[in-house]
């Protein structure tokens, strides 16, 4: 098969072109795990709060519940969504027929599947927050997290993701933020302004 | 022929304004020094440089396997796989992508292999209204001016400057130049433009050949919004971002972000190995000369994986801004590969290198970047591409390096004239050193009549 052949598709020649020029082959390296010093609880916490997160350390579920519903304010004008079991918003779904609906929340509340030691990152997909633009249009984010789902590092973390079988996920690591002026950092950039994380 | 870019004047009136140069170097200067800081917080951290380096080398000499790989997976979760020989087909690809979805308004995250195709320039051409998401992109896009850093678009400017191009192009107050203020106004504006959006278009860090997704990083969150609100969303890819296995990824990512701006990790990773309900995901693979590439001796520039820390360290760069390469890569990546996209256009830059090696040292993947700038300027002097004061130089100094006999004579003859030139002409314009220095009190005698003189006169003794 020729590179430049006119009659391929331009997905064949350019397979072709690669195919002809690769470099000589390279094995890949063994990457060895690697071991990440100190307590991952510790290095979580002290990682969330440096990218202006706050994490709020309680000993049960429960009472990470109570807290959100004493600290979250719901109203006409603060519009909360929640995708966490023994927590209610005040709007739904159906409320929210387009992704970008949620433009109008105030706050989304949802489960965050494990934590990171290392970058004090929340691994978090579209059912934490019922879809993803939950979670990135709302102001104030509040995930709960199970503290024994705290990993030491990034790869202790993708050592249990298969990223084959999930439509979509991310890890969230403190709020979004940006230092494109004068490289002046701002929390707050176009997500959340806020992550609060609810460590039980 | 293309117009010929002239960085070393452009980057000269970068210096001579010195608040903007000032600011350019402080932020630059810091991200380095933060990379520095976390770098030593790993004791592996040479070693995952090594690592990942391996690990691109092995994914680009089996990269049509890897390619295939990928895109068999993507098709099979129902993401539409499209291929683009050249920047003009990738725009083609996208217009139609577009116009089939009576696309009138999408927003836009960063990305450099975009912006390599000239792509929002095209499509605005065409009728599409695209707004760039990123805050820093976005200053840039109604600036009307090209990025200046591949990772800090618009660093080069002041906040006094943003405040001036939002009150003009947003509305804003001109008065109010703090950044937190200009970021509320970013974020006001675009929230808006989200919700009207019809399409997103993002590009990609790293594809994974193994499990088929589309790995994203980023810190605003704008990227992740442009891949998940609208109904249609358009990835471009370059065919060098793929890497073999979901297990090399933590690899890259512990060195992405602490490269590129001395943090942990980025406020977004995001991973799409399938469309939403509803949504409908196309890809296009571009390969714009990259296979053409893989086959020649630079070929270990695909590596590079964009975190932009040889621009931070590089002393030019951090002086110059990167406007002043007016090129898609700027510093000294863009050195080391502008030539490849035009010969005659590029051809003065990659003579804008001190040769201090630091981006080659710094460089988390090894791109050998000191040698293939260094390979980049034998090829632009054997193909004649040159300035006429770098054939004139290096005529005269390949004459005065031929032989021991030539260079004394040279070396006499340049101090007779550093001794007789009247100080008129010798600082004068033709003397660019002269600009900001005055020339050195000449010595009685050349290094090699003093050695004569005093060494060897001592090295006698000794052997005595």
């Amino acid at each position: 098969m020729t590179p430049h052949n006119k009659s391929l598709t331009a997905r064949e020649r350019i397979l072709a072109r690669v195919r002809a020029n690769r470099p000589n082959s390279v094995e890949h390296p063994e990457v060895p795990v690697f071991a990440i010093d100190g307590d991952p609880l510790k290095d979580f916490i002290s990682h969330v709060e440096g990218f202006d997160g706050k994490v709020i350390d309680v000993d049960t579920r429960e009472s990470a519940l109570s807290w959100l519903r004493e600290n979250v304010k719901q109203s006409d004008s603060s519009l909360v969504y929640s995708a966490a079991d023994g927590y209610e918003g005040n709007i739904t779904l159906d409320r929210l027929p387009s992704p970008a609906d949620a433009h109008i929340l105030q706050a989304c509340v949802g489960d965050g599947i494990l934590g990171i030691g290392e970058t004090g990152s929340v691994l978090v997909d579209p059912e934490t927050f019922g879809r993803m633009a939950n979670g990135l249009f709302a102001i104030d984010l509040y995930l709960l997290l199970d503290r024994s789902k705290i990993v030491p590092g990034l790869q202790d973390a993708y050592a249990q993701m298969d990223l084959s079988k999930v439509q979509y996920s991310s890890l969230f690591s403190g709020p979004s933020a940006t230092a494109d002026i004068e490289a002046v950092h701002i929390t707050g950039a176009q997500g959340p302004v806020s992550l609060t994380i609810l460590l039980y | 022929m293309s117009r010929q870019v002239n960085q070393v004047k452009l980057g000269a009136e970068f210096i001579a304004d010195t608040p903007h140069r000032e600011s350019n170097d402080r932020c630059l200067w810091a991200a380095r020094m933060r990379r520095d800081k976390v770098a030593a917080t790993l004791p592996e951290w040479e070693q995952m440089r090594d690592l990942a380096s391996g690990i691109k080398e092995h994914a680009l000499s089996h990269l049509d396997e890897y390619l295939v790989q990928f895109e068999e997976n993507l098709a099979s979760r129902g993401i539409i796989v499209h291929w683009a020989e050249t920047a003009e087909d990738h725009n083609d690809i996208v217009l139609d992508i577009l116009r089939s979805h009576h696309v009138a308004t999408l927003t836009k995250g960063k990305s450099m292999t975009m912006d390599e195709c000239a792509m929002r320039e095209h499509l605005e051409s065409n009728g599409i209204e695209v707004n760039e998401s990123d805050l820093g992109e976005r200053i840039q896009q109604l600036d009307n001016q090209r990025d200046s850093h591949i990772v800090m678009p618009a660093i080069h400017k002041l906040r006094t400057d943003v405040a001036r191009i939002f009150a003009e192009k947003l509305g804003s107050d001109p008065a109010n130049d703090d950044p937190t203020y200009l970021n509320s106004v970013m974020r006001a504006d675009m929230r808006k433009r989200y919700v009207k959006a019809q399409a997103g278009m993002i590009g990609c860090n790293y594809a994974v050949a193994e499990t088929g997704t589309i790995v994203m990083c980023s810190n605003e969150g704008d990227v992740d919004i442009c891949a998940t609100v609208p109904p249609l969303l358009i990835v471009t890819i370059g065919i060098e971002k793929v890497i073999p296995k979901q297990s090399d990824l933590p690899l890259f990512l512990r060195l992405l972000s602490r490269s590129s701006l001395g943090y942990d990790i980025t406020q977004y990773t995001s991973h799409i190995s399938a469309p939403a309900p509803g949504q409908e995901i196309h890809v296009v693979m571009l390969d714009n000369g990259r296979s053409e590439r893989l086959g020649q001796s630079y070929w270990p520039v695909l590596k590079c994986m964009r975190c932009g820390t040889c621009m931070n360290t590089c002393p030019v760069f951090r002086r110059t801004s990167g406007i002043s390469y007016d090129a898609n890569y700027m510093g000294p990546l863009g050195l080391a590969l502008m030539p490849s996209y035009d010969l005659h256009r590029y051809a003065r830059l990659p003579f804008s290198c001190t040769h201090c090696g630091s981006c080659g040292d710094v460089c988390p993947v090894k791109v050998p970047l000191p040698e293939l700038i260094f390979y980049w300027r034998q090829v632009v002097v054997e193909n004649q591409q040159s300035l006429i004061s770098h054939d004139l130089e290096e005529g005269l100094m390949g004459a005065a390096l031929r032989n021991s006999t030539n260079l004394q004579h040279a070396e006499k003859l340049g101090l007779w004239a550093l001794r007789h030139t009247p100080s008129a002409i010798a600082e004068s314009g033709i003397n660019p050193w002269a600009e900001w220095h005055s020339n050195p009190v000449p010595p009685e005698q050349t290094f090699r009549e003093w050695y004569k003189d005093n060494a060897c006169h001592n090295d006698k003794k000794t052997d005595k």
